[in-house]
């Protein structure tokens, strides 16, 4: 009797409505220095491991946060630099605790400033704690490096 | 010789309880028949009357009623016993959700990554690239032409 409430109880719950998606992001420039050790700001610690291998030697934290906004038409969005502006979309819960998401960066446009350009616009599954990034876009004469890592 | 009528009258007087007609006794006396029912009814009736039948007063009553209700209605059962069907019940609702929960899920998944489904984008001559590292970590890439650097 028990285990058959708390089966309604289960049920019920995955039928309400859906949290809202919370991500973490960091925006590194990445760069090459003198010398063969890599450099990495103190906050990076949390994704050094993301960094590591990447082709560069000095990681410098441009910015960084927490976002969150609700399935079905929310959005989050945050300006990483002057020229470079972050948005994410979350579309649904998946198995396993993952979320399907739209992340996109958008550029400003060196002619016109008033008009952005989407340099990056993806439809990723993120899954919990595992972080993804995105890179080859252009900063300060070295890359701009986004590290993406789902909370909840 | 005996009529039925005469062994009914015979009858019929012997449950009255009133004294013999003149006419009936006349007829019982000449009729050896009707002696002989006489006799008969006679006996029945002293059989009946020498047996010792049980006889509930009215004082025993309510505890012979009594007697008969403990052996119609069920004794409540103790409270040991009702937890005990309760515990039963319990556990057989867990087992069946157990399994619905094991038939529903299935074996547990590998724990699955991140995964990159598609990217573009607006950038003149670039080229898009996402794969896994090494470390697990998808990554997106973004090929620059030379106009965008």
């Amino acid at each position: 009797m028990v285990a058959a409430a708390l089966a309604v109880v289960m049920l019920a719950g995955s039928v309400a409505a859906e949290p809202p998606l919370t991500i973490s992001f960091w925006a590194v420039r990445a760069s090459h220095a003198p010398g063969e050790e890599q450099h990495f700001d103190a906050g990076l610690s949390e994704v050094v491991e993301s960094l590591a291998d990447l082709p560069f030697n000095d990681f410098q934290l441009v910015s960084s946060g927490d976002l969150t906004a609700e399935f079905g038409g929310g959005r989050a969005e945050r300006e990483l630099t002057d020229r470079y502006h972050f948005f994410f979309e979350p579309q649904s819960r998946e198995a396993e605790g993952r979320a399907r998401a739209r992340l996109c960066v958008e550029m400003r446009d060196v002619q016109d400033k008033n008009r952005m350009v989407k340099a990056v616009d993806s439809r990723v599954v993120l899954a919990p704690g595992q972080p993804m990034r995105m890179g080859g876009l252009k900063l300060d004469g070295g890359d701009l490096i986004l590290i993406i890592k789902m909370r909840s | 010789m005996a009529t039925e009528q005469d062994i009914m009258a015979l009858e019929t007087w012997f449950d009255s309880g009133q004294p013999m007609p003149a006419d009936l006794k006349a007829r019982v006396s000449q009729d050896a028949e009707l002696q002989e029912s006489l006799r008969e009814l006679q006996l029945i009736r002293d059989v009946l009357r020498g047996q010792d039948t049980p006889r509930i007063e009215d004082a025993q009553f309510r505890t012979f009623m009594d007697g008969i209700r403990q052996e119609m209605v069920p004794a409540p059962r103790g409270v040991f016993a009702r937890w005990w069907s309760l515990a039963s019940l319990a556990a057989a609702s867990f087992l069946i959700a157990l399994s619905v929960f094991y038939i529903g899920w299935g074996d547990p998944a590998p724990v699955r990554a991140t995964e990159v489904e598609s990217v573009s984008t607006e950038l003149e001559g670039a080229t898009t690239d996402f794969y896994g590292s090494e470390n697990g970590t998808a990554t997106i890439w973004i090929n620059l032409a030379e106009d965008d650097l």
